[in-house]
């Protein structure tokens, strides 16, 4: 009974987002704002569902795990089943409310800020498919399921950064995106067919049990697991595939939120933390230190960037860096978290940054902004919370609780990976009170830019409003332990072995927190100080590092290793190898055919047209095998090679006739 | 009569129909036969129990006593799974490659003739259970696709047209040495009689298979696969499918690539491995890199075209690498996988071959590089395009993905799993040209020429008629997919994996 209901729950907020987008892409255009706001519709009945089922979770308590199915989808042979399925459990039912909340936000917030686009039914419609892409993933209780949802997500993420494709940027961006997240997608293929080989069932719990086993035999269960990873990487923008992400910023401010910032680039964090149980521990370690490096990389490349959008991208590469490093030592329930606060303090960021290009009349350089405090003070208050929460200020911003459970867990494991993480967090603060100075503060840089700013309509600062309330209220329930129950119930100490242990012990230590701190506040003071106070002096400071700021500012130069390492060898195998095939393959072809004709020629027939020279070579072959043959066995071979030497004159009888 | 007897020949008599009535009736006749063909094969699908792996409606008739055996040559017709499953989606594409023939205008009559006993020579093929039966009817496809290749096609359709005719005669006289071979050998025309000696011969343990003795097997195997393989086509037999693609009018290249290329596969699966199984597997690692090799290769050339219908023409080359690539594994869900790619391919690339010729018939080039934002100009041609390009790239809701997980994974579990990893990479390949593709032809500024809206209007009303069911079937397929592999599944499990598994594991556990 109690599973009917939240089967029917799980059902609307599927169905919801799903007819949302028949409905808009069908007749989207008739409809005009009303569609839009139909929409909103669907994703406030979607997210009212998850609500429920997240009081559901909270008052079943602790070990709330249901099943839902599973249902046969096929069954290819060797007795496996492919099922489809639904799992509730603490995670679940965190990243369902994550998700529908921020969605619906964001549906709120476009109806104002796409207004005016020429194919605004269309931007709603895809909004609406890639929500209901997005909760097939997380509500998936098997991994085959669960990429079915992974692959969607990637569709609509290209439809919607290419969304004005119009234009080559744009376009690029999102075949980018595509392609690259495709390539960590070969990695999750590995490890389907890995499982479909050895577990013949793809369900979570059978998977791990099956791990735990060891009936996935060595190597293959590294493999897998690094498969995962690497589909992980490729989804949320780890190195060395991280690239796609900054471009993708090409699409409309609202997408780079929901998408790109909240829900679709964390499915790779949910993933591995789904996943976590069959990952053996030399996949942690690649996991926690690929997290540690992003986290670094992404947060120097963000210090010299001047888009207020590619900040925040690289802010959000970083940031996923971070999950990924929590996940990897151990401290999966701050990876986990700092997954559900970034989504709130990220939206936040990406929807206020949208206010500001939409105030500015699509200004997004920074150096062309400043002072903007005073022309959209509810932007600029709530952008503020979001700089608080995402540098960790202790106590009052949910940033801190996550980031600091994910530093002490690193602390515990690795005291490399742990300066990292602290390296990391001092540059975060930094870099987010350089764009938050920049943006907000000083005087305006532009006066043209500046004279025409006004404050966004309430449609786009209530969602502002509602985002920076979460975020400054949801850090304590970083001790919900139910929220974010085991991933499984297979024991995962089995799987995290001394990992586990390691970071349990060193919880909650109190020098990482105040080392944690004192990075944050420190970061944040220091980018006060710089880009505030002393801005005068700032080109004498920067001087000593210009050649790092290159660096930097060139992003590694990674675009253009790939380009000359990938894209472009490829490319050229693909022109040599249509030039084998037309010179050799086909050259070999028709060399053969070439020489038919002379020998038909030479055969001393008097039509010389090619047709029967043609012919004449076939008849010629097919004697000549047919005799070889017929000295096997009998005679009646030529009888049959006849008829189609036959069958071919009467072809041309035919031709001739017609 | 029974129904398959009716089936097969009721084009045929339709055909004639055509040439009597009056030319401008024979495109009615043409799709109402279709027509007809898709409603019996549907009631084929409703009256074929799935349960039974064996033949059914099967009808014999004598025709040549005495050849070879005293039984000799029979007419023998009868459907299982696989056979049904093929018909389907003959009868299916066939039915819409004729809607797309409406607007032909050259010898109408000609064309609607030659396109009718198309279809009997495709479901002959289908149904045929003799060994005589079913190369006459190999050969009867053979010759009208070679008329209207070479007198409906493009400007160098002569070219094309021989070429295809040739070499796919080349590839009949192998298949023809091959079961003439078979034939004196074994004393039987019966395709089930054969497959029942085989089976024998791999549970005796001995290694003669029904050819008496290994060596002769494998040449006889070899042979078979050359010929069915160039009908594929595998690599390196498919330097002909560009050229006869890019020459021959759309409904035509919806047709082979959608049908023709399948015979080649079903050969294979009826045929070739079910008579020589020990072979089959022996020779599994070379045609699991020839699979890889198409599979890769073909999407790299895929890459390189410039000409969209050629560019489609080599994703055909890759995609039906899968279809060897499963059968190589031997594998249950590798060969489920093969056979559903080939379903999956059937209806995905006659969608594509329909829209290349709806831009084709209004631009009157095929130059990808001189396309551009043809999506804002044709919104509704854009949607058909997008779902064709993303089905075939293996996206998750269209058949091509359904067909591509299962064979990765029942090869990967097969024995030659480097040959499937290998493999793995024409997914990002064919992801690289089809979305470059999709830019350059639908996406960014549409160019002066285009946006005249008289010259290039959305779809017309014939071809939606044409898309929409073959959008339809392939995201049902990707949806719901047990549905379709349900038709042929037991026949897999019970013939074609008992006796691979058998040869397997004798040959090296």
């Amino acid at each position: 009974m109690f599973d009917d209901w939240l089967l029917h729950l799980c059902l609307i907020v599927l169905a919801a987002p799903l007819a949302g987008f028949c409905v808009q892409y069908v007749w989207g255009r008739r409809l005009g704002a009303a569609g839009a706001w139909l929409t909103c519709v669907t994703m406030f009945l979607s997210l009212a569902c998850s609500v429920l089922l997240g009081v559901a979770a909270l008052s079943a308590g602790a070990g709330f795990d249901v099943h839902l199915g599973p249902w046969s989808w096929l069954e290819p042979g060797d007795g496996a089943a492919w099922n489809i399925g639904i799992r509730l459990d603490g995670l679940t039912v965190v990243m369902l409310v994550v998700v529908t909340l921020v969605s619906f936000l964001v549906h709120v917030f476009s109806t104002r800020y796409m207004e005016g686009d020429a194919k605004y039914p269309l931007f709603f419609a895809w909004l609406q498919m890639f929500s209901f892409s997005m909760l097939v993933l997380v509500l998936a209780d098997n991994l085959l399921h669960l990429f079915m949802g992974w692959e969607l997500v990637g569709l609509c993420s290209y439809k919607l950064i290419g969304f004005w494709s119009e234009k080559p940027a744009p376009c690029l961006a999102a075949r980018k995106a595509f392609i690259t997240t495709r390539i960590g997608d070969l990695g999750m293929m590995i490890a389907l067919c890995a499982i479909g080989t050895w577990v013949g069932s793809f369900e979570f719990d059978a998977v791990f049990a099956a791990a735990a086993a060891g009936e996935i035999p060595d190597p293959w269960l590294l493999i897998a697991g690094l498969g995962l990873f690497l589909a992980a990487a490729g989804k949320s923008a780890q190195l060395p595939l991280h690239v796609w992400l900054p471009d993708a910023m090409e699409g409309p401010t609202p997408v780079s939120a929901l998408i790109h910032a909240a829900t679709m680039v964390a499915a790779g964090v949910y993933l591995v933390g789904r996943c976590a149980p069959m990952l053996t521990p030399d996949v942690l370690v690649v996991v926690a230190t690929v997290g540690a490096v992003t986290a670094l990389v992404a947060g120097l490349i963000a210090l010299a960037q001047n888009d207020i959008k590619r900040v925040l991208a690289y802010s959000t590469v970083s940031q996923l860096g971070y999950m990924f490093l929590g996940l990897g030592v151990g401290a999966w329930h701050a990876g986990l978290f700092h997954l559900t606060t970034h989504a709130f303090f990220k939206a936040l960021m990406f929807l206020g940054s949208g206010s500001v290009i939409h105030g500015c009349h699509h200004e997004q350089d920074m150096r062309r902004m400043g002072g903007l405090r005073r022309k959209m003070p509810i932007t600029a208050w709530t952008f503020l919370i979001g700089v608080l929460a995402i540098a960790g200020v202790p106590w009052i911003t949910s940033g801190f609780f996550s980031k600091d459970g994910i530093l002490s867990g690193a602390y515990g494991v690795s005291p490399v990976l742990f300066w990292i993480g602290l390296g990391g967090a001092v540059l975060t603060a930094f870099y987010m009170m350089r764009l938050y100075v920049l943006t907000f503060e000083g005087e305006p840089r532009d006066a043209h830019v500046h004279d025409h700013a006004h404050e966004s309509p309430r449609a786009m600062t209530v969602p502002l409003l509602i985002l920076a309330a979460l975020t400054l209220i949801i850090g304590p329930l970083a001790w919900h332990e139910i929220l974010l129950a085991p991933p499984t119930s297979v024991d995962p100490a089995a799987a995290w072995g001394t990992l586990q242990t390691l970071a349990q012990e060193h919880h909650h230590a109190g020098v990482v927190m105040w080392l944690a701190i004192a990075a944050g506040v420190g970061g944040l003071a220091l980018g006060w100080l710089v880009f505030h106070i002393r801005r005068g002096s700032l080109e004498a400071l920067k001087r000593p590092f210009a050649g790092l700021e290159r660096v930097f500012a060139e992003k590694f130069w990674f675009d253009e290793l790939y380009a000359a390492v990938l894209l472009r060898p490829a490319d050229a195998l693909a022109r040599g190898l249509r030039r084998v095939d037309e010179g050799v393959v086909d050259g070999l072809v028709n060399a053969a055919g070439r020489s038919g004709v002379r020998a038909g020629e030479a055969s001393g027939a008097h039509d010389r047209r090619v047709v029967d020279g043609l012919v004449r070579l076939v008849g010629h072959v097919c004697q000549g095998l047919g005799g070889a043959l017929s000295a096997l066995q009998s005679g009646r071979v030529r009888l049959y090679l006849s008829l189609s030497v036959g069958l071919l004159a009467l072809a041309l009888l035919l031709e001739h006739l017609l | 009569m029974s129904m398959l007897t009716t089936i097969v020949f009721l084009p045929l008599a339709a055909m004639l129909l055509c040439w009597v009535a009056p030319a401008r009736l024979a495109r009615v006749i043409n799709v109402v036969a279709c027509s007809a063909v898709m409603v019996l094969a549907v009631v084929l699908w409703i009256q074929l129990d799935p349960a039974l792996s064996g033949y059914q409606f099967v009808q014999t008739a004598s025709w040549l006593p005495g050849v070879v055996s005293e039984q000799g040559i029979q007419y023998y017709v009868g459907l299982d799974g696989i056979g049904l499953a093929l018909v389907l989606l003959t009868a299916f594409v066939s039915l819409t490659a004729a809607i797309a023939s409406w607007n032909v205008e050259k010898q109408v009559r000609g064309y609607h003739m030659m396109f009718l006993l198309l279809l009997t020579g495709m479901l002959g093929v289908f149904v045929a259970l003799d060994l005589f039966l079913f190369y006459v009817f190999w050969e009867v496809m053979l010759l009208p696709m070679y008329f209207l290749i070479g007198i409906w096609g493009g400007p160098r359709r002569q070219y094309a047209a021989i070429k295809f005719f040739l070499y796919t005669l080349f590839g009949s006289v192998l298949l023809l040495a091959g079961v003439i071979l078979v034939v004196l050998k074994t004393g039987s025309w019966s395709i089930p009689e054969i497959t029942e000696l085989a089976k024998a011969a791999v549970a005796s343990g001995g290694d003669g298979g029904i050819l008496g003795s290994a060596s002769l097997c494998l040449a006889a195997f070899i042979g078979m696969f050359i010929g069915f393989a160039v009908k594929i086509p595998s690599f390196p037999f498919h330097t002909w499918l560009p050229d006869a693609h890019v020459e021959a009018p759309t409904p035509i290249s919806m047709i082979l690539a959608g049908v023709l290329l399948k015979m080649g596969g079903y050969g294979l699966i009826r045929v070739a491995y079910p008579f020589f199984p020990q072979a089959a597997v022996d020779c599994g690692a070379v045609i699991s890199v020839l699979s890889a090799i198409a599979i890769v290769y073909g999407a790299f050339v895929a890459m390189a075209q410039t000409d969209f219908k050629r560019m489609i023409a080599y994703s055909s080359v890759s995609h039906m690498g899968f279809v060897t690539l499963g059968l190589a594994a031997g594998t249950e869900t590798a060969i489920n996988g093969a056979m559903y790619m080939m379903l999956a391919h059937g209806t995905i690339s006659a969608m594509l071959f329909m829209i290349v010729g709806v831009i084709y018939e209004r631009a009157h080039h095929r130059e990808i590089a001189r396309f551009g934002g043809l999506a804002w100009v044709m919104p509704k041609y854009f949607v058909f395009a997008s779902i064709a390009f993303f089905a075939s790239l293996g996206l998750p809701g269209g058949s091509g993905f359904v067909a591509e997980i299962t064979t990765f994974v029942g090869a990967f579990d097969g024995p030659h799993r480097l040959w499937a990893i290998v493999s793995l990479l024409g997914v990002v390949i064919t992801a690289a040209y089809y979305l470059r593709t999709l830019q350059r032809v639908y996406l960014l500024e549409t160019p002066e020429v285009y946006k005249d809206t008289s010259a290039y209007p959305d779809l017309s009303v014939r071809e939606w008629v044409v898309l929409a069911p073959l959008a339809l079937v392939t995201i049902y397929m990707g949806i719901l997919p047990a549905t379709v592999m349900d038709i042929y599944k037991s026949v897999v499990h019970e013939t074609l994996v008992p006796l691979l598994s058998a040869a397997g594991s004798r040959f090296g556990g």
